[in-house]
């Protein structure tokens, strides 16, 4: 089969899997100026909003502004964010409970159909090494495939590596350890030719040629200043990496910029946790001070493994600790703002931070409701100038469908439709 | 004592207040519009007689579907039940048109207007915009005035919103019935229907609502009012639908028909979850005294000789009965006589030799093959495979290198799992570890005596688990010879048919629509089913000796696998996910106590299960445990050092429900948590699943720090929405709440005020006798309080074996059971569930099936 009609039999299955067509109807590259990369930052649970919002509407942002408590850690990178409000999932694939909503979310509000990272990055795989690349931190401890958020071509949920050293070693292999893997990739390649040779069950099919592009795609990759010499690696005790959680969120961070740095890809996701995660006390040294409170959600020395610690149990309670959990993943998406802003664009534009798009989000909004009518997501970065930046945007109730939408167009996609959404969201960006 | 739980649940009167719904409708001559008695909590769909005022201006069926007459007006439609009646009110405006417009989401209240070009007076029409919910998404529509449609020269219209006025309108074609305008105010063709983006969320379980056809809707939105088809789905292979339950069962035009209409209800959501039970062959008995008895002569479907097709017309029932219990079979006249001749005279007189019901039957008939599959390796499978193909140490690992697998039902799995990039990149790291630490392959084996080709046909063999074809095999020693031996196990540890399992099969030639597993790919199954890893040596010589074929040769592969220790490994992971042992316990315990949590869990289930040949009963109702010391101090039993088996002292602490373990991973870490509790039965124990929380809940117990924890949420669940489904779960966790949150028996709470409160361990459970996995809120209730008397009314319940039956199917293939695998299911869990087999037995009829070698 060739590479272009082994595209259409994919096109063709997610269409059957799905029911209808989830895929963008007009497919075209639009206008140069478009932003150069996408990441999203997956965070579980929702958030706070009394404490998310900034507390009037319209406001424009400086740097240096703490635009509501949950955000008081991206203070920096203020003028950089645009922040969301009336941004619904209702309809859009949202649900009242977690695992529903973590799988349709993403995807255009198709339940179990590809996510909307994954579309666009095989869409803008030309020149790149790799179509997506997934950062995790404690995703391996979900409760089930249907509480990851992400999808694949074949609507299969997307378990991002967690540990820092395996993907390091992934992404950048060191060329002295190259094993020849020419002949076992010759021989599997036969292999996978020989068993799609007769007719197969749709998934099944599907499967071999996931195989068969990642046998093509493999490369020994030469030593390269792209890799990172010492990094931190997790254990097997999930205490442990309890305690080492926030390195390890900060070492997937410097694989993740040094990936798009590197230019393995456009398109990447970092996942903290899982939906309705009941695995990782986010109690960090860096938050403890802030965790320590007596208003009946804050914890003492004693309590560091508490249940209530965790971050579902928590975000029911929506109480003081769960709202520095929220603050936590900021400081970390803040860590990620400060390293691409460190970094010149080599395509011009300004820095990393300047040409990319950083989409922010949760499967609920109001923890402890499960709201879906106003979710806490946001952007950050330039777009390439496309994005006009530090301000409140009011989606009005539009939905995360029409938001993906508009986000394939800034990153030069002309669809006229992606799942649920045909409109996007007019307003969030320079034409 | 039910009754009290549910009147607590519902905290408001039974005396519901009905309505006709929607409040008032307006329609178009020939429009129709559906009306529904809304009924809260009705417990059946209400038998009403509907009436309208005058037909000549709007008419109503027994339904409830109105259709505009032939003149305009006003009507009154009127539901009566005999002894209450609702009336709503119907407008006809005639033959009118109607003006739709696709509101944009930012402008609000749009009305309509119209200019008097001569006087320039403005005038505006009677009635107002309501949705157009045949098209749905932001479409509205409203009728237009008479004195526009007379004198359209002489009035320009205009549609204005707060932030907008769009205008003057013109109109192509007045005579038209329907005229679509978008928000710039052009004219458009009609749209296509489509979901709404505002409004109330229908969430179905167990079927899809629609518009008219197409996509699925379920999950979408719809305005209040709106009518949306609801389709129950394809029911269970065995079983049939019987009704509609949830929080909007009484918006539904038939909660009874599996094809029905919900009108919208005007809330966050509305939940509906479809029931079936359990298909029942009134002639199984007979059906099988027939093929047994007498289909040799009479034929399979009556049509032998002596034909009996038409009997009835000759013989009376009477007649038949007597001749059966008298005369046949002529052999043994005596073998079908008294109840057995009356059901096989009646079976015979109404002519029903084909079966026309869902049921399974005892036949498996309606077995359908499992889907044909390339399972991918997990992690564990990968490992347990090299050690043991290459005998590398037992302390050799792969943990660093190997993918995570993922987690389907709890269990870990990757049968749906694909190689990508990162995962090719694992495996063959993964390789090269291994590589890394084999010797030469002559040493490996031995039995080859240096034989070149012999090594290569033996090690292909174990890694493929399938002889090499020929062109394979030169293929592998073209390698040896030119890289060497660690090239040729790198290509074989990366190729397809190592990393997958395969249950593709070829095309059965008896019948089209099925593929037959080859012996080599039934010794994969077996051997990855029992121990968790791929064939030996001497499996893979049976299957090329042609002797993994028969039901019997499978039956005896299987036990003697179970006797090996590997299985008992193997059977630890199922455990693990079916009792939730990985899940993270927050007690206030340090880590060891909780690792002798889980500990305690898995000696407990495997020393049953392979030691005492354990029935599913011994695991709920055994008072039998191990411990150390650590848990022999927390349950008060004195005079234990290191693990040992003992009996717990309390009558109250008996099998998997009474350990500690289970309390602890289903609690918070400062008190206990009945709806955790009360949904690990519901879940784990009958594998029954629960659609999402109602939109808008506060979703956590009130705070009251007076009150014990079975109050604060008791009460926080007394909302209308919340009831549907935690009537199920929660009565569950209240009668176990005389355990604390570790697991330890309590008569009193102290509360977060500090006082001590007496604990209440009323509990209930219903759902035990529906069909499998189905909850309803029609079965009957049961009382129960603490562990034992719990365990005891699952052991009893036919859904308490059956469930643990479906779960370890799920964990045996890795997934979900499709609804067209039930019948499989049941025919595999028969015996487990009738003859109170023995859980070891259960594993091996797995395979008796009479499709385990069959893939579709």
């Amino acid at each position: 089969m060739s590479d272009l009609s082994r595209r259409k039999f994919i096109k063709n299955a997610v269409v059957t899997t799905a029911g209808t067509s989830l895929l963008p109807s007009s497919i075209t590259l639009g206008a140069s100026r478009h932003a150069h990369r996408l990441i999203f930052v997956y965070y579980p649970n929702g958030a706070v909003l009394r404490n998310w919002h900034p507390d009037r509407f319209n406001l424009r942002y400086r740097r240096g502004d703490i635009i509501s408590p949950s955000f008081a850690p991206l203070a920096p990178f203020a003028d950089r964010i645009i922040t969301l409000r009336n941004l619904t999932s209702k309809g859009h694939g949202g649900s009242s409970s977690h695992p529903e909503a973590a799988s349709g979310i993403f995807s255009g509000g198709w339940r179990g159909a590809p996510s909307i990272d994954t579309v666009i990055g095989n869409q803008l795989s030309s020149g790149v090494r790799l179509d997506y690349q997934h950062f995790g931190l404690f995703t391996r401890y979900n409760k089930g495939k249907d509480y990851l958020p992400f999808r694949d071509q074949a609507g299969q949920p997307i378990l991002p590596e967690d540990d820092p050293r395996k993907l390091s070693s992934y992404l950048f292999p060191n060329s002295n350890e190259d094993n020849d893997f020419t002949e076992a990739k010759a021989f599997a390649l036969e292999r996978l030719a020989q068993l799609s040779s007769s007719p197969l069950p749709s998934d099944v099919a599907l499967k071999l040629d996931n195989h068969r592009r990642a046998l093509l795609n493999f490369q020994s990759q030469p030593s390269s200043s792209c890799g990172i010499k010492e990094i931190l690696g997790m254990v097997s005790d999930r205490r442990q990496n309890n305690l080492i959680g926030e390195r390890l969120a900060k070492a997937q961070i410097r694989l993740l910029v040094n990936t798009l740095k590197c230019q393995l890809t456009r398109v990447c996701t970092l996942q903290f946790l899982s939906a309705e995660d009941e695995s990782m006390y986010i109690n960090f040294d860096s938050i403890r001070e802030r965790l320590d409170r007596s208003d009946g959600g804050g914890f003492g020395s004693d309590r560091k493994w508490w249940n209530q610690n965790l971050s579902h149990p928590s975000s029911h309670e929506a109480n003081q600790v769960f709202q520095v959990q929220n603050e936590w993943y900021n400081s970390m998406v803040a860590d990620l703002c400060g390293q691409l802003d460190a970094i010149p664009d080599p395509q011009g534009g300004g820095s990393l931070l300047d040409t990319s798009i950083i989409c922010v989000g949760s499967e609920v909004g109001e923890s402890a409701t499960h709201g879906q009518e106003d979710l806490p997501w946001y952007l950050v970065g330039g777009a390439n100038g496309r994005f006009d930046t530090g301000r409140d945007f009011n989606c009005a109730g539009l939905g995360t469908s029409d938001l993906q939408l508009e986000l394939a167009r800034v990153m030069g996609l002309n669809w006229s439709s992606f799942g649920n959404s045909s409109v996007g969201i007019t307003g969030l960006y320079r034409a | 004592m039910h009754k009290i739980l549910l009147s607590l649940f519902l905290g408001i009167s039974q005396a519901a207040i009905a309505s006709v719904f929607p409040s008032s409708v307006i329609l178009r001559q020939s429009f129709q519009q559906q009306l529904i008695v809304a009924q809260p909590y009705a417990t059946e769909t209400p038998d009403f007689v509907w009436s309208s005022s005058d037909n000549k201006i709007v008419s109503v069926d027994r339904n409830g579907l109105v259709t505009g007459g032939s003149n305009e007006g006003v009507a009154l439609i009127i539901a009566s039940d005999g002894e209450q009646s609702f009336s709503t009110v119907v407008s006809n405006v005639g033959n009118r048109p109607f003006f739709y417009y696709d509101l944009p989401l930012v402008e609000k209240n749009p009305i309509i207007k119209f200019r008097n070009t001569v006087t320039g007076q403005w005038e505006a029409p009677a009635e107002a915009f309501q949705n157009a919910t045949d098209f749905g998404g932001t479409w509205i529509r409203i009728p237009l005035p008479r004195f526009f449609i007379d004198l359209p020269d002489l009035y320009q219209m205009y549609l204005e919103t707060e932030a907008n006025i769009v205008g003057p309108i013109s109109f192509n074609d007045l005579t038209r019935p329907q005229h679509f305008f978008n928000g710039a105010g052009q004219q458009v063709l009609a749209p296509e229907p489509s979901f709404t983006i505002q409004g109330t969320q229908v969430q179905l379980k167990g079927g899809d609502a629609y518009l008219r056809t197409g996509q699925s809707l379920n999950g979408r939105l719809f305005y209040p009012g709106q009518s949306v088809k609801i389709e129950a789905s394809e029911p269970p292979t065995g079983t049939i639908f019987v009704r509609w339950e949830g929080d909007s069962k009484q918006f539904l035009l038939d909660s009874l028909s599996s094809d029905t209409t919900l009108l919208v209800p005007d809330k966050g959501s509305a939940t509906l979850f479809a029931v079936f039970e359990e298909a029942e062959d009134p002639y199984a008995d007979a059906r099988n005294t027939y093929a047994m008895q007498c289909a040799l002569c009479h034929g399979a479907n009556g049509g032998g000789i002596p034909s009996l097709i038409g009997i009835q017309e000759r013989y009376s029932l009477a007649e038949i009965v007597g001749i059966i219990d008298q005369r046949m079979p002529p052999q043994n006249p005596t073998s079908c006589t008294g109840s057995c001749a009356e059901e096989l005279g009646e079976f015979v007189y109404n002519q029903i030799f084909e079966k026309n019901t869902s049921a399974c039957g005892s036949d498996q008939s309606q077995s359908i093959p499992l889907k044909r599959n390339l399972r991918l390796l997990t992690s564990i499978e990968y490992l347990n495979t090299v050690k043991d193909i290459f005998q590398l140490s037992a302390d050799f690992n792969l943990d660093d290198l190997l993918p995570e697998d993922f987690i389907v039902n709890g269990y870990r799995t990757d049968r749906d799992g694909s190689v990508s990039s990162q995962r090719l990149v694992a495996f063959a790291n993964a390789a090269d570890a291994v590589i890394n630490e084999i010797g030469p392959l002559e040493d490996l084996i031995q039995s080859c005596q240096n034989n070149t080709r012999c090594l290569v046909e033996t090690i292909s063999l174990r890694i493929l688990r399938r002889p090499a074809s020929q062109q394979e095999l030169n293929y592998f020693l073209g390698i040896l010879n030119r890289s060497g031996e660690k090239s040729l196990i790198r290509v074989l540890l990366n190729s397809p048919s190592f990393l997958y399992r395969s249950e593709m099969g070829t095309p059965d030639p008896n019948d089209g629509d099925r593929y037959r597993l080859s012996d080599f790919e039934i010794a994969t199954l077996l051997s990855f089913t029992y121990l968790g890893k791929a064939p030996n040596m001497d499996l893979l010589q049976r299957a090329q000796n042609g002797q993994v074929q028969t039901p019997q040769q499978i039956a005896q592969i299987a036990r003697e696998m179970l006797n090996q220790n590997e299985a008992r490994e193997k059977l630890k992971g199922f455990i693990v996910g079916w009792l939730g042992l990985e899940k993270e316990i927050s007690g206030d315990v340090d880590q060891a106590f909780k690792n002798d949590l889980v500990e305690e869990v898995t000696r407990f289930a495997i020393y049953k299960i392979f030691e005492n040949n354990a029935r599913f009963s011994d695991l709920f109702m055994s008072s039998e445990t191990f411990v150390n010391q650590r848990l022999a101090q927390h349950y008060g039993i004195a005079g234990v050092n290191d693990w040992q088996k003992v009996t717990y002292p309390e009558a109250d602490r008996v099998g998997i429900i009474g350990k500690a373990h289970f309390f602890a991973s289903n609690a918070i870490t400062t008190s206990s948590h009945p709806v955790k509790r009360g949904l690990f039965i519901r879940r784990n124990l009958l594998c029954q699943e629960f659609p999402p929380p109602p939109v808008g809940a506060e979703l956590k117990p009130i705070s009251d720090p007076t009150l014990t924890t079975r109050e604060r949420f008791e009460i926080a669940h007394r909302q209308e929405d919340c009831m549907s489904c935690h009537q199920f779960v929660d009565s569950v966790g209240f009668g176990l709440e005389m355990y604390d949150q570790l697991g330890l028996i309590r008569e009193f709470e102290r509360v977060p005020s500090g006082d001590l409160k007496p604990i209440n361990a009323d509990g209930g459970i219903n759902s035990l006798d529906t069909a499998e996995t189905i909850l309803s809120a029609e079965s009957p209730w049961l009382d129960f309080m603490g562990a034992k008397s719990l365990s005891e009314l699952i052991v009893e319940s036919p859904n308490g074996k059956a469930c643990f039956a479906r779960q370890y199917l799920r964990f045996t293939l890795g997934s979900s059971i499709e609804p067209e695998d039930n019948c499989t299911l049941q025919s595999y869990a028969q015996s487990f569930k009738s003859d109170d087999i023995p859980i070891k037995e259960l594993l091996i009829q797995f395979t008796q099936t009479a499709t385990f070698t069959y893939r579709r």
